[in-house]
């Protein structure tokens, strides 16, 4: 079931994944559910996909493409990395719609991982959305994916990263998409709301905030962090977005609780005060 | 038909050890001003009765893959495959090898391939550090914890008979740096040396171009020595004589080249 995050703008799709000690991006003993996202950005006629999800929920993030695109399959996507979390559905949905453009940084076409055949096929519509700079940086080759005209997805590299990310910037609708920061959010049901939007309701502590970005960004604890939070602070205060929206955790949603959330992670990435 | 093959050198696969023998595909990365290579390593352990595929290898290099594997496997088929960690130049041709090898063990440290690859979870099988897997003849290979890492789930490996330690992204370096624009890939030859068989020692400059890019935390983390102090202590008590990482040249004379890849590393450091 998909999630509408900013009316038919932006809309969520993916499953759940229980935690259960098999996941190694969530902390020790992490217990509940996390949603994993992939979303669909639709304008007039244009669509943009950010990320595919994860293979294991391909039929159900296949059934709700069907559903939002209707007759007219066709569309393009973004991969924020080239991570299994992020790609492993495009061989089903390469098999399915039409991919008229495929954003990708990185060194490796994901298109090899699957068959010949549709690798053949989809090899030419890959543009590549980074070049290396000095020193070995991915800065951004495609600094804007037009949606549609008037409706732009702004593509970045951020300072804070694992493997090579980028973050895209919705302008239109306020979303900022973080890939594999602000991942915090799980749910206690698999039902439960893939949104967090009432002040009132966010449980989310510091501490889990914390954990969550330590499980993966091991290397945070003992890091010098202060280009990070200087470089998020700015970011957040330039951007001002009204949405967080993560590949995988609860999308968060509304300024008072991107506030909040920022705080908490800047909170996170200054771990010699923690 | 469009050429899918990464570059593969006629000097591969090479036996660099007893037992162990050296696979690999070179990956071209485009800088301003020149093209240097990148190692994609995968290695096949043999022993009496089994064998294991430590990493393998970019989903493009499958055909060379397949091929090379039925070389040196003759009619029997693949025991084991050990990714270091789940990005694509290690664990991309899985499902693949699962295909070829409906009974292969996938093992290590197996957290989120579940999710990735649904199809192969009947073949996944969890390792921790310190297990061993026997092939056979005295040849075992061990788990070990990955002192250098980029993803949480990542492990090496070590075949104590031979000596041979498994490093994944650990170790990892270009090599040629001095290739003109005319000279776009690797010297013939070049990918299948081992590193005292290349003509010149690694510049500290190349192992620090690639520790900031394949270990971007290294930029933040200025904790070098440590790190290294640590691997050194774990070489000695394992008795490693060899090391082989996914991307870059078999390392034999450890001496000379682990300075190298410390200094690099430290260099890798920004603020
Ligand atoms: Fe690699
Ligand atoms: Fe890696
Ligand atoms: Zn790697
Ligand atoms: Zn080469």
């Amino acid at each position: 079931m998909f999630t509408k995050v900013h009316e038919d703008k932006v809309i969520a799709l993916g499953g759940t994944i229980p935690l259960d000690g098999r996941v190694s991006w969530v902390p020790a003993g992490a217990t509940g559910f996390q949603p994993s996202n992939c979303y669909l950005l639709s304008e007039g006629s244009g669509r943009l996909l950010v990320d595919t999800g994860l293979a294991v929920h391909s039929q159900e993030i296949l059934d709700d493409l069907v559903e939002l695109l209707g007759d007219d399959g066709r569309l393009s996507m973004f991969f924020t990395r080239s991570e299994m979390d992020c790609v492993s559905n495009l061989e089903p949905i390469a098999g399915k719609f039409d991919i008229e453009r495929l954003f990708t940084g990185g060194a490796i076409n994901p298109f090899d991982a699957f068959d010949d055949l549709s690798r053949l096929a989809l090899r030419g519509r890959r543009q590549q959305i980074d070049q290396k700079g000095e020193g070995g940086d991915s800065m951004a080759r495609t600094p804007e994916i037009e949606v549609a005209p008037g409706r732009h997805l702004t593509i970045e590299s951020p300072l804070l990263r694992l493997l090579p990310t980028f973050w895209g910037w919705d302008a239109n609708t306020g979303t900022i998409f973080t890939s594999d920061t602000f991942t915090h959010g799980t749910m206690t049901s698999p039902d439960g709301s893939r949104i967090i939007d009432s002040l009132a309701e966010d449980t989310t502590t510091a501490k889990q905030v914390a954990e969550h970005l330590y499980a993966k960004y091991e290397w945070i604890p003992r890091a010098t962090c202060e280009p990070l939070r200087e470089w998020l602070s700015d970011k957040f205060e330039t951007l001002a977005p009204e949405t967080i929206a993560p590949s995988r955790g609860c999308v968060i949603r509304g300024g008072e609780l991107v506030r909040r959330h920022l705080d908490f992670m800047l909170a996170a990435l200054a771990p010699e005060k923690a | 038909m469009e050429e899918l093959v990464e570059t593969m050198s006629r000097d591969l696969p090479r036996e660099v050890a007893e037992g162990v023998t050296w696979m690999s595909s070179c990956l071209p990365f485009h800088l301003q001003d020149r093209v240097i290579h990148g190692h994609t390593s995968t290695y096949l352990a043999q022993g009496t009765e089994s064998s294991i595929l430590i990493d393998t290898g970019n989903p493009s290099s499958w055909n060379i893959i397949s091929e090379t594997l039925d070389g040196l496997l003759g009619d029997k088929p693949l025991s084991y495959v050990f990714p270091t960690h789940p990005e694509l130049p290690h664990t991309g041709n899985l499902p693949r090898l699962v295909e070829k090898y409906p009974d292969i063990k996938v093992v290590g440290d197996i957290r989120d391939y579940h999710l990735f690859y649904p199809q192969i979870v009947p073949n996944l099988h969890s390792r921790v550090p310190g297990d061993k897997v026997d092939l056979g003849g005295g040849y075992e290979f061990v788990i070990v914890e990955a002192m250098i890492r980029d993803l949480p789930n990542t492990q090496w490996g070590f075949v104590p008979k031979s000596g041979v330690l498994f490093t994944a992204d650990g170790f990892c370096y270009m090599h040629r740096p001095e290739l003109d624009d005319e000279d776009p890939v690797h010297l013939p030859g070049e990918c299948g040396l081992t590193t005292d068989e290349l003509s010149a020692p690694i510049a500290v400059e190349n192992a620090a171009f690639f520790t900031g890019s394949a270990l971007y935390w290294a930029r933040f983390a200025n904790d070098a020595d440590q790190v290294y102090d640590r691997v050194g202590k774990l070489m000695d008590d394992l008795g490693v004589k060899i090391v082989a990482p996914t991307h870059g040249n078999v390392i034999t004379n450890i001496p000379e080249v682990a300075p190298i890849i410390r200094a690099g590393h430290k260099r890798a450091y920004r603020y």
